[in-house]
């Protein structure tokens, strides 16, 4: 089963030295991170009047065994969930 | 893995030569990779080897180490990076690119194929792979394509065949990462080919633009490219997912290749191979930068230019004296060391060949100034006589070739060009491009496009920007932001995500960025490299535009900072008239030859009576005149230099002026400047007197002294010029000068670096200027035929025609039994009007009307020629058969006339239906003929509302011409010229005539918003203001302007 939120479900992140996300709380409940699939990065829409889209994507997979999207809005740093199948 | 930053040397990096791709010049890139610590920088522009000189010439500015490369595009659409390891790949690397863009040494025929998409067969590879070594390129690579069709075998075997092509050693898999989806994957997928092929791999960066800041900027031009907005852009995916493409710093790439690590390593030890030298000028390319000059007999080439010297010297100079002969041995000897003969033979050889084919012809700019070229007929104006300086052309220490300016009749340059072409070989001759920028309208229209802006707003903004440039369009639209709404350019929610920008102030952060970048390449006017060596070896060539022609990709800077010499071979319609008077005139006359004493010419001079004249006709030197009264061909020369941007920003023009009518005494900043600036009054004037005081007050060498030239004299110029400062300043105060005399001399020399006049150029033209008003003042009517034939000059015929009707020449209307194609000439007091002045018939349809002539009446004519009855229509209103009745009836005549191609038909006679029409008023008649042909021969239409203007108390400017300064006077007029030069601090002119004269109008900035909705199309506009004159020059400063009768 898949879940997806266009506008993101607002999550925190840890992350480590390399500012790789370690762990992030969701719900009030902590997922660990096994490993992370792949990382990307997006900058478009500078010229729209909602203003410029700036984010960080990680697809990881948590100890529990999701594979999730999270993204982190390179202009607040704020973390937000984007997708996740398990 | 490593977390210590590893040196890397970026291989793939594009620069706005990559057109509508790359974002950032090829100096901003060195630059960057300059800050970023990169020993060496890779430029590899699309197809494109076209700003590879600018890259050398900033890269050993900065001491990084340029690497010549392309990123080619093979026949599939596949990209490959392609790197020079040295010249011979270099030449291949030009060959390749030629190749893929046209047929050129690939055919006998050398046909001409055109513009076509750049493709690569790996058989053109092959053929061109020495002293390359080849990348896999990007995720549009060859392996790429495969891996993306999941086809992994088939990368392994393009690997295979591209490393059996290039050899093993030459070749490398390309990794690149930019945080895209599927990137992990596919650099997985890379490694595992090196792998099994045992290649080596190398990262890169694909950098688009030098710094993130210009990514905006790139995404915009990718948007221009497909002529879509950016949002279009991106549903197409022709947009980047991110802004990755800057030049990267090595901690970056350090992270990102974290665990391939001599993948970095790989680039270095690239860069190291590289090794590639530009200078075609020096020692290595010298010997072959010129074709071989074929001499007849045993001779050399400096033998036969030696002997052609010396048999002019008694047509040239009957009175030979020694400072001859000195100056003589002095060209001809830096000639030979600077082995130029074959250019000055080539040269020669052009210009005899344009001769003996009666094509008239001059040289001018700096060439002037040699000797040499006045013996080889290549100059017309000896340089002795005016004082003109060889340095300035060439001199054994300079560091660039000469540049030769040939002036040819514009009807028959393609005749010299042909010949070149014919003589040389398409193999060593092309034209020379010109790299074409943004300007400041088609950036708005480009970025408003792309930005979605709507049409109507675009049009508006456009209407409201007078700037050139888009950084002065920027600059504008930031005032209009803060007229507007001074807190709006940035609009930003307190704690919200994101930050919005106006979007006017988001158009005027993309203006900036985009000034100076290249939108396209064009063909220069007429500059020709023609080189000893296959010019495919030294630049790719391209097939222009235009058929038949091809051009390299370098422009004229390229060019001269190569060390390759160009030929400039222009068109100058004067010639043409000319040429044509001369035909005219009964006796004939032999122009070349007039004295150039004539006090009569220099009186219709001085009092600014030079319309249509070469070089003295433009409104701003009608100004001039009256104040500068010239009196020789010298005066006039001066005359021709002063009315320029270098002059006025050098603040020259009033001291000049004022110490000619002796308001002043003649000033020099310096005892040591008199001996140079006497002849000026002590005013920088010339470029000769700037390479003059260089050498006098900072001992600038000839070569030291041609590069403070070069720095004025180039669009790229301020940088250089603040160089070129401080080295006269430090120079001028080890040889004693005080810091402010140093100071005050180099700001007027500065002033030159917006295009300065060279006085050998000065003193060329200023002889045609003279031959031009010869021809008004003693042969009217044929100096008027030509003018109007040739299309010199800047003024509208129906201007012309004014001027002349004032000069007692008559312009007689169309006739269809009298009248040719062109004006002709009738008498010496009468022109006739030319078919060609009506919109719309062509001059093959006139040809087929001439032999058909003469015609009885309309109806004969008709079932002579058959023409649409449109633009038989057209031809009545015009006044082309006025001969045959009235016009309104002749309309009414041909719209009974039988359609189409009816030749098999009986010629009977149908009657045609009787009208009583009534006649058509003279205005009536006038305002169709002004319609079609731009003029009306009876004079100007203002006539026909004096007496109504006369009740508004308006003067005719012939009168207003005549009242003394300061008098508060209303004038009325129609515009036929308007100027806002970036000199006259947002004065506008506005050049207005009426039935009786022409006059100038003056605007000031502040009033230019109020009036400029007035200022389009032919209005009559009604002015008040004050006379302001100096001597005859009589122009009106505008107070209030409004429709005449709006």
């Amino acid at each position: 089963m898949s879940r997806i939120w266009s506008a993101g479900e607002p999550i925190d992140v840890h992350t480590d030295d390399a500012d790789a996300p370690i762990a992030f709380t969701w719900n009030g409940r902590a997922h660990r991170v096994d490993r992370i699939d792949e990382e990307w990065r997006v900058d478009a829409d500078w010229w729209s009047e909602a203003g410029e889209v700036s984010r960080r994507h990680v697809r990881l997979i948590t100890h529990s065994g999701y594979l999730c999207v999270i993204c982190q809005d390179l202009h607040t740093q704020a973390w937000t969930l984007l997708r996740i199948h398990d | 893995m490593t977390n210590i930053p590893l040196p890397f040397v970026e291989l793939h990096c594009h620069s706005f030569y990559s057109l509508l791709d790359g974002a950032s010049a090829p100096e901003a890139l060195i630059a960057e990779a300059a800050r970023l610590g990169m020993p060496a920088l890779a430029l590899t522009d699309h197809d494109s080897l076209a700003g590879a000189m600018r890259f050398h010439s900033a890269a050993r500015k900065l001491r990084v180490r340029p690497i010549f490369g392309a990123e080619v595009t093979l026949h599939d659409g596949a990209h490959l990076t392609l790197l020079a390891e040295n010249q011979q790949g270099y030449a291949s690397l030009c060959r390749l690119i030629t190749r893929s863009r046209c047929d050129l040494g690939t055919r006998a025929d050398t046909a001409w194929s055109g513009k076509t998409t750049p493709a690569l067969t790996f058989d053109q590879l092959a053929a061109h792979r020495e002293g390359l070594i080849a990348l896999t390129g990007c995720n549009q690579g060859p392996l790429a394509h495969a891996l993306r069709a999941q086809d992994a075998a088939g990368a392994v075997a393009r690997a295979g065949t591209l490393a059996d092509l290039f050899g093993r050693g030459q070749l490398y898999i390309e990794i690149q990462h930019h945080q895209r989806p599927g990137d992990d994957a596919r650099q997985h997928a890379l490694l595992e080919v090196a792998a099994q092929t045992r290649l080596p791999i190398v990262a890169t960066g694909n950098t688009h633009y030098a710094v993130r800041a210009h990514a905006r900027l790139r995404d915009c031009l990718l948007a221009i490219d497909r002529n879509e907005s950016l949002d279009e852009a991106r549903r197409a995916g022709a947009l980047p997912l991110n802004h990755t493409y800057a030049l990267a710093d090595a901690a970056a790439l350090t992270r990102r290749f974290a665990c391939i690590p001599h993948a970095l390593a790989n680039t270095l030890a690239i860069a190291e191979r590289c090794f590639v030298d530009l200078d075609f000028g020096g020692v290595a390319g010298g010997a072959q930068r010129m074709p071989i000059f074929p001499v007849p007999g045993e001779q050399s080439e400096f033998g036969f230019l030696y002997n052609l010297c010396h048999a002019a010297l008694p047509t040239r100079y009957p009175q030979l004296e020694p400072r001859v002969l000195t100056q003589l041995a002095h060209e001809l000897q830096v000639i030979q060391q600077a082995r130029l003969s074959s250019f000055f033979l080539l040269v020669w050889d052009v210009v005899r060949f344009a001769r003996e084919r009666r094509i008239r012809c001059s040289g001018r700019g700096s060439a002037a100034g040699s000797i040499v070229a006045y013996l080889l007929d290549i100059s017309q104006v000896d340089p002795l006589e005016h004082d003109l300086l060889f340095e300035r052309f060439l001199s054994p220490d300079k560091a660039t070739m000469p540049d030769i300016d040939l002036d040819f009749d514009w009807r028959r340059r393609e005749e010299v060009i042909q010949y070149l072409y014919e003589r040389y070989g398409h193999e060593r001759c092309a034209m020379v491009c010109n790299h074409v920028q943004f300007q400041a309208r088609s950036a708005v229209r480009d970025l408003g496009r792309a930005l979605n802006f709507p049409d109507a707003v675009v049009e508006r903004l456009l209407k409201r920007i007078d700037a050139h440039s888009p950084a002065q369009a920027a600059e504008e639209i930031d005032a209009l932001l803060a007229a507007d709404a001074p807190s709006a350019t940035t609009i930003s929610t307190p704690g919200a995500a994101r930050t919005t920008t106006h979007p006017l102030a988001l158009l005027a952060e993309l203006l900036r960025h985009i000034d100076g970048v290249v939108r396209h390449l064009s063909i220069h006017v007429g500059g020709m490299l023609i080189t000893g060596r296959p010019l495919d070896e030294l630049v790719p060539i391209e097939p222009a535009t235009m058929p038949g022609r091809y051009v390299v990709q370098w422009d004229k800077d390229s060019i001269e900072d190569a060390g390759l010499v160009k030929l400039d071979v222009l068109s100058l319609r004067t010639h043409g008239l000319i040429t044509e008077a001369q035909e005219l005139i009964d006796p004939p006359l032999d122009l070349d030859r007039l004295p150039v004493d004539d006090p009569a010419i220099y009186d219709m001079i001085c009092s600014a009576d030079t319309l249509g004249t070469f070089q003295i006709e433009s409104r701003a030197q009608m100004q001039m005149l009256p104040r500068t009264l010239p009196r020789n061909l010298k005066d006039l020369a001066v005359e021709i230099a002063i009315v320029r941007p270098g002059p006025i920003q050098g603040g020259a023009v009033h001291p000049y002026v004022n110490r000619r009518l002796g308001r002043e005494p003649v000033h020099y900043d310096h005892p040591d400047l008199e001996p140079i600036l006497r002849d000026t009054l002590g005013v920088l004037l010339y470029q000769e007197d700037c390479l003059r005081i260089a050498m006098t007050i900072a001992g600038f060498s000839g070569g030291e002294a041609d590069q403070l030239r070069r720095a004025m004299s180039r669009s790229r110029s301020q940088e250089a010029m603040a160089e070129m400062h401080d080295l006269f300043v430090h120079r001028a105060l080890a040889r004693g000068y005080a810091l402010e005399t140093a100071s005050t001399i180099f700001a007027k020399i500065a002033g030159f670096a917006q295009f300065g006049f060279c006085r050998s150029h000065a003193a060329s033209f200023a002889r045609i200027s003279y031959v031009t008003c010869w021809l008004k003042k003693r042969r009217p009517a044929a100096f008027y035929t030509a003018l109007l034939n040739s299309g010199a000059g800047f003024y509208p015929h129906d201007v012309i025609a004014a001027d002349m009707r004032r000069h007692g020449v008559d312009l007689l209307p169309l006739d269809i039994n009298r009248s040719c194609w062109g004006y002709t000439l009738v008498d010496a007091q009468r022109v006739r009007m030319g078919a060609s002045t009506i919109a719309g018939l062509g001059e093959a349809a006139w040809a087929h009307v001439e032999s058909a002539q003469p015609f009885a009446n309309l109806r004969d004519f008709h079932a002579r020629t058959r023409l649409p009855k449109m633009l038989v229509a057209d031809m009545i209103r015009a006044g082309l058969f006025d001969s045959f009745g009235e016009r309104r009836a002749l309309l009414w005549e041909s719209g009974e006339l039988p359609v189409g191609d009816r030749s098999a038909e009986l010629p009977l006679q149908i009657p045609i239906t009787s009208v009583a029409l009534p006649a058509l008023a003279a205005t009536e008649a006038e305002a169709w003929e002004h319609e079609l042909t731009g003029l009306a021969p009876g004079g100007s239409y203002v006539r026909h509302f004096r007496a109504a203007l006369q009740k508004l108390g308006v003067h005719s400017l012939a009168d207003a011409r005549a009242l003394p300064a300061g008098r508060r006077i209303r004038v009325a007029g129609i515009m036929y010229v308007r100027q806002r030069p970036q000199t006259a601090k947002g004065v506008t002119f506005l050049g207005m005539q009426d039935e009786t004269a022409l006059m100038d109008w003056v605007v000031k900035a502040d009033q230019w918003k109020s009036f400029r909705h007035l200022l389009r199309g032919d209005r009559l506009l009604l002015a008040e203001g004050v006379v302001q004159s100096t001597g005859s020059a009589v122009s009106l400063l505008v107070q209030t302007l409004r429709d005449a009768f709006g």
